[in-house]
This record gives structure tokens, C-alpha cells and sequence, in this order.
């Protein structure tokens, strides 16, 4: 009994503790709840996020369990498990990220290692409890699967000497796995599916994945301050043996807030990325005879209008296309979304959201038109810091 | 050769400059209180950046990437701590990757080492209960004698990162103690007095009877002791707990306040409750930052005799505060002139 409670004493110091700081610990739950007169099987493919409301009826969307400390003086660690109720019900568990980042290195040097979310444009590396919409953006679910893009590897940062913030990111991480979406993502998910496909192996730089980013903020005003940032990914994809991948893409986040705001309220922010797939195939992987380059591109812009505290509504645009034509799989049809919402944060550790989607989509070449509604809610509790600009 | 001789002077000072720019320590602090008691003490031997504005709320502070900018070569952060920058403040260090200023190294200061604080949490705590800071309330800055302890903490950390300046800032420090305690008490006291001894008494609530057993009065003279006579004992409502240092340096409660909880807007039924309890108390000022919503402040004056009174709570909030005692003054100074208004109405 007395050891129970001194275990339990530990961990009420390791979590509440005035001094010891060793472990912050944070869990999150994300729900959402509507109606759309898309037909469910339907329903599943047209909200291609694994954390999207996927049924009519409720949805548990995101169930996230936060470990961050410091390790010791020299690096810093965090670790996200996501808990997921399936649309039929059956528990998930996944490693959403766990990585160690230094916190000692000379030149502005930076290195993360650990298995984590790509950092490519300003959508991916977000966890969905961030996001300003209900759902994942489209482009975003089609380049890099329902559960975004990322995996185990290594990244180099380094933190410019420019009078600006300018950062430069490179990154190396294993191209396998079904987090890997348009380069050697297990079969289940392999976005052309309709190429033959072999089973590639490592034999090579050319068989990880590679990626760049370079971010740059401005503050033009003392009110106004905006994030310009240009991805790109390099890596192998499976049909064919030397077959690549490459996505570019660029992002701009701009915000106005006046000085003198009250707990962030009002404010007027825009985003906006544009992301672009380029995805060799070959015809028949004997005759290795290279057939195209497949593309495929999206955007969305979106703004949110912080109107009053606790309060804001936001709009977005979102299209995707490809250079396929007219397909008949959802997965990869032309398809645009308008979207606007009304979210209340009655603190910083809830909310509550009411969604609206306008979906346009290409069925064996009819335009199909879709609503959808709904509702999502949040709660968040234990130690929770900021998120990034 | 006159022309070599001005070009020669010119690189030599340009030179000289940028020596002079680098020799001092970079210091950034997270609100402007801290920088002006920073560069008061600091003299010419700092350059200190702060990243509030003073018009800003530091609880809600964005982690923006200009911040890591100015942190990135510092030589010492200081923080006001007790919890006021806990959503932004481990971004910007860490963003920073400067090694000097992280926490636990010489370069990083918690400016409420030595304040004696006030409102720490002695139950269990949960956000059932608002915005509550399990530290204690951290707007200890507001207290003019905790304006000293800020001085002597952060000259104590200048001199152990520039020893040979050790002297000259504590020169500095002394001087701006002094002009602390002129301003609360005045010359005329001072000369009279040790300061700390008028601190002490003053402190015990005991002021009245030391001078009147010295056969010492308070005059027009005797600085913001004098000015705030009249409030000791007077009952106000604030928006938020920002001023609970000031409030008990002055003798001053706050009854109520406009949140029904820390963090909380107020409610309409929160808005009559304060209605009711401004009347009863007969309450003539309701103290607000700028930054909030001045909506149900106004309501609640509309229907009592309460007064709303916008006060920045940090240099450079309001004009006319761009040092540390010309804030204190600008808020002794409108506090004491609504009391007066209100008394000569009487």
C-alpha cells in the first residue's frame, strides 16, 4: 500500500510537480458527428483523411496521448500516440511520432531523429487537432495518404544567420511503410494502383526518401507577420525499379492581429498551398518501357476571421486535378471543395465546430455535387504548449 | 590627404561602433518592465530587446518566428516567470538554438527569484478553476518595492556575466532604488529616514503612527505614500487579479472581479451579481487593462456609481510610461484623481 503510494506521489510530481519538469504529459480527444448525402462507401473514399469524419453518425476522429521533456542538456524528446475508433468500430493504435531533437548544437544547427511527420509544406507536420477545417485537405490526403506523410529517419536544420528567420530543412527518411504514400507504400495504398508494381528494396540513396524545405518569415508590420515556405520530395516509388517521385509544393501563412488583442481575438489569417506530384510509371516492368509522368496537383486558400473572442468563422478552396483524365476511382478524380465553418473555443483546451462542405466531384465522367455537415468537438488536457507560427 | 584623413576617421569610428555594439551584453526580455529595469541598470553596457510591446497581454503572446530571431544571439533572456509566458516562452528558447540562454544556464533569469509572492494555490488545482497560475500570481512588477528586487536580481546576473562591470551596476542599481524610493516617499522623508525603514513601515501598515511619534507629516511632497493615502481602504473591482501586488502595496481591495473566473469572460449573470456587489460596496473604480473588452466593465458603471478606469500595466503601455517609475506614476497619478474626483463630488 505504501509503495502504491509512493509511486502514485512520483507521478503526481513527474505531472504536476511545482520543480520536477521530467515529463509532460497530454491527451486530446477529437469528435465529429453529421449528416451528407453522400452514400457511405462513397463517404469513406470522398473523406480520404484517416482522422476525417468518416460515416454519417459519430466518429471518433483523433484519440492523442503527448509525452514531451528534455532528455538531459542535450536533446529534447517527443512522443504522440493516436488512438483510432474505425468506422466499423475496431480500436487502432499507431506511432503517430516519437523523436529526439538537439538542443546544444553549434551554427543553428538542429537535428531530429526518431520516426516523424515530413516536414513538407504547413499542412502535413500539423496534428489534426490544429487543423482550422473538420477534414484533411484533399491534395494532402491524395499526395500523402490518410494519415499523412511521415515515417522513420533523420533531419538536418539549420536556423540562418540572415537578419530574417530563414531555415533550411533537409531530410532522409524510409520511403516504406503505408505512411508513405507515392513512393513504396504498402500495396493497400499504392495511389496508381492500376501500374504493376514490384517489391523495390534499399539498394541505393535513390531508394530513401529525400526532402527540402526552406522557410522564410517576414513581419512587414508589427501587426502583420507572414510564413513563405517551398517544399520538395525526392524518393523511389514502385513500379518500377529506378522509377521516382517527386513532389514540389509551396505555402504562404499571413496573420493580422492588432497589439493590443484580447487573448489573440480579433484577427484576420490567410493560408494557402499549392502542391504538385510527379510520379514515373512504366507500362510492364520487363520490357522496363517508361510511359509517362503522372501528375498530380492541388491547391486550397482558405481564411479565418478571428471576429470576436472565442469566435471564428473561416472559408476555404480547395481543387485537385489530375493529368489522367477522367478516372472512374473517387481516389483520384478531378474534385474541388468549398468549405466554411463557425468554431467556438470556449478556452484554449476546447472547442466546438460547425462545419460546412461543398463537395464537386467526378463520377464515370458526370459531375457529381455533395453536401455535407458537421459537427466536431474537442477536448485537451494536461500539459499542452503552444503551437508554432 | 584630408580626404584619406576623413575617410581613415570614418572606418576608425564605424570600427569603434560596431566594437562598442558588440561589447555589450545582448539581453532580451519578455516584457518592457524588464527591459527598462534592465536598461537602467544596464546603463551602456547592454542592449536589451523586449518582445512584448507593453500594449500587449504577455499571457498571450504568439511564438512568432521574429521572437527566435531576437533570441538567436542573446546573452541573457529574463523571463517575469510564475507561469505568465507558459504558452510561448519554451518555443522561442528552443526555436532560438542558442545554448547560452536555455534554462538552467547563466543566461536565463527568472526575474521573480526574490519576490516574496502572493495568490499560490494552497488546494489541489484544475482548470475547473480558470487560468489559475499554480506558482502564484506573476504581476508581482506591479508592486514598486518589488521593482527593487527586480533590479537587485538582474544586476546580480549582469555582474556574474560581466564581472568587471560588477561596480558600475551596481551604481546603476542604486540609483534606480533611489529613484523608486524618492517616488514613493519623497525627498523630505528621505532625508529624515532610511528608506528601508520607511519600506518596512510602511509595509506593516504602521506609516501613520511612526511619523506621527517622529512628529513627521505626510505632505504634497511625500510621493505616492501621499497620493494613495485616501485609497487605503478603498474597495474596487478589477477585470482580471493583475493588480493584487499594487492593490496590497496601497491598502486598496478588490472586491470582485470582472472574470468570474481567471481566463473567463464574464457572464450576464456574472454581470449582475458585479452589478449588485457594486452597490452594496459602493464601489468607484473599476480597473481594466486596454486589452480587454471594455463591454461589461461599461454595463456594470452604467447601472452603479463605479467609474472604468483603462490603466496599462506595463511600460510603454500608456504615454507617458517609458520608464518604470513614470509607470508607476501614470497609474498612481489616474488612480488618485478619480479618488479626488470623487471626493470633491461628495
Amino acid at each position: 500500500m505504501r509503495k502504491a503510494l509512493a509511486i502514485l506521489f512520483t507521478l503526481h510530481l513527474l505531472v504536476y510537480g511545482q520543480t520536477a519538469r521530467y515529463l509532460n504529459l497530454s491527451f486530446g480527444g477529437l469528435f465529429g458527428a453529421g449528416i451528407s448525402t453522400l452514400e457511405e462507401p462513397i463517404l469513406e473514399i470522398v473523406q480520404g483523411g484517416a482522422h476525417d469524419p468518416k460515416k454519417r453518425g459519430f466518429t471518433v476522429q483523433n484519440l492523442e496521448l503527448s509525452m514531451t521533456g528534455a532528455v538531459d542538456p542535450w536533446f529534447y524528446a517527443e512522443t504522440h500516440l493516436i488512438f483510432q475508433v474505425d468506422p466499423e468500430g475496431e480500436s487502432i493504435l499507431e506511432v503517430e511520432e516519437a523523436f529526439m531533437v538537439t538542443q546544444s548544437m553549434p551554427f543553428g544547427l538542429q537535428v531530429k531523429a526518431g520516426t516523424f511527420f515530413t516536414e513538407f509544406g504547413r499542412l502535413n507536420p500539423q496534428h489534426p487537432h490544429v487543423w482550422s477545417f473538420v477534414d484533411q485537405l484533399i491534395v494532402n490526403s491524395r499526395l500523402f495518404g490518410g494519415d499523412g506523410l511521415r515515417g522513420p529517419g533523420l533531419r538536418l536544420s539549420w536556423l540562418t544567420p540572415l537578419s530574417w528567420y530563414s531555415e533550411l530543412i533537409g531530410g532522409i527518411q524510409n520511403a516504406n511503410g503505408e505512411t508513405m504514400v507515392s513512393f513504396l507504400a504498402s500495396d493497400e495504398v499504392i495511389p496508381l494502383g492500376e501500374y504493376p508494381h514490384i517489391d523495390r528494396k534499399v539498394q541505393s540513396l535513390q531508394d530513401v526518401l529525400w526532402s527540402g524545405r526552406w522557410l522564410n518569415t517576414l513581419s512587414p508590420f508589427k501587426t502583420v507577420t507572414a510564413n513563405l515556405g517551398v517544399s520538395g520530395l525526392w524518393g523511389p516509388n514502385p513500379t518500377g525499379q529506378k522509377n521516382q517521385t517527386s513532389v514540389l509544393g509551396m505555402d504562404i501563412y499571413a496573420k493580422w492581429k492588432p497589439l493590443t488583442n484580447n487573448r489573440g481575438f480579433p484577427f484576420v489569417a490567410f493560408q494557402a498551398e499549392v502542391l504538385s506530384r510527379f510520379y514515373e510509371v512504366t507500362d510492364s516492368i520487363a520490357t522496363k518501357t517508361k510511359l509517362d509522368l503522372v501528375n498530380d496537383t492541388g491547391y486550397y486558400g482558405q481564411v479565418l476571421w478571428g471576429f470576436k473572442l472565442g469566435w471564428v468563422l473561416g472559408f476555404k478552396a480547395e481543387n485537385v486535378w489530375s493529368n489522367i483524365g477522367q478516372i472512374d476511382d473517387p481516389v483520384r478524380a478531378d474534385r474541388t471543395r468549398w468549405a466554411t465553418n463557425l468554431t467556438w473555443y470556449p478556452s484554449e483546451f476546447s472547442k466546438l465546430r460547425l462545419n460546412y462542405n461543398l463537395e464537386k466531384w467526378e463520377d464515370q465522367g458526370q459531375l457529381q455535387t455533395d453536401h455535407s455537415l458537421w459537427i466536431q468537438f474537442e477536448f485537451l488536457i494536461g500539459q499542452h504548449g503552444g503551437h508554432k507560427f | 590627404m584630408k580626404t584619406r584623413l576623413i575617410a581613415f576617421s570614418m572606418v576608425a569610428l564605424a570600427i569603434n561602433s560596431l566594437e562598442a555594439s558588440t561589447n555589450r551584453l545582448q539581453v532580451v526580455t519578455t516584457t518592457t518592465d524588464l527591459k527598462a529595469i534592465t536598461e537602467a541598470v544596464g546603463g551602456e553596457y547592454v542592449n536589451v530587446i523586449s518582445i512584448s510591446s507593453g500594449k500587449q497581454d504577455p499571457h498571450f503572446i504568439e511564438a512568432k518566428p521574429s521572437y527566435i530571431i531576437k533570441l538567436r544571439k542573446a546573452d541573457l533572456f529574463i523571463r517575469i516567470g510564475l507561469q505568465l509566458e507558459i504558452g510561448w516562452e519554451s518555443l522561442i528558447l528552443k526555436g532560438s538554438r542558442n545554448r547560452k540562454i536555455q534554462m538552467g544556464t547563466r543566461g536565463f533569469l527568472d526575474a521573480s527569484e526574490n519576490i516574496e509572492r502572493l495568490e499560490v494555490p494552497t488546494g489541489p488545482v484544475d482548470r475547473s478553476l480558470g487560468d489559475v497560475h499554480t506558482e502564484g500570481n506573476p504581476h508581482y512588477w506591479l508592486d514598486p518595492y518589488n521593482g527593487r528586487l527586480m533590479a537587485h536580481t538582474i544586476t546580480q546576473r549582469l555582474t556574474q556575466l560581466e564581472p568587471e562591470y560588477g561596480p558600475y551596476f551596481e551604481q546603476r542599481q542604486q540609483a534606480f532604488v533611489n529613484s523608486i524610493d524618492v517616488a514613493m516617499f519623497g525627498p523630505d522623508l528621505l532625508e529624515k529616514f532610511p528608506a528601508d525603514t520607511l519600506w518596512k513601515i510602511y509595509t506593516q501598515g504602521n506609516l501613520d503612527e511612526y511619523l506621527k511619534n517622529n512628529k513627521v507629516v505626510l505632505n504634497t511632497q511625500s510621493g505616492w505614500a501621499a497620493q494613495m493615502y485616501f485609497a487605503k481602504g478603498l474597495k474596487i473591482i478589477t477585470y482580471h487579479k493583475s493588480w493584487t501586488y499594487f492593490l496590497k502595496r496601497f491598502g486598496i481591495t478588490a472586491v470582485a472581479q470582472m472574470e468570474p473566473k481567471p481566463g473567463v469572460p464574464p457572464s450576464p449573470k456574472h454581470i449582475l451579481q458585479l452589478i449588485q456587489i457594486a452597490n452594496n460596496h459602493n464601489i468607484g473604480i473599476i480597473l481594466m487593462e486596454p486589452f480587454y473588452s471594455d463591454k461589461a466593465p461599461s454595463l456594470v458603471s452604467r447601472k452603479t456609481n463605479a467609474k472604468v478606469l483603462k490603466l496599462g500595466y506595463s511600460v510603454s503601455g500608456d504615454p507617458g510610461t517609458n520608464d518604470y517609475v513614470n509607470l508607476m506614476n501614470n497609474i498612481v497619478n489616474k488612480i488618485s484623481a478619480i479618488l479626488a474626483e470623487s471626493t470633491s463630488e461628495r
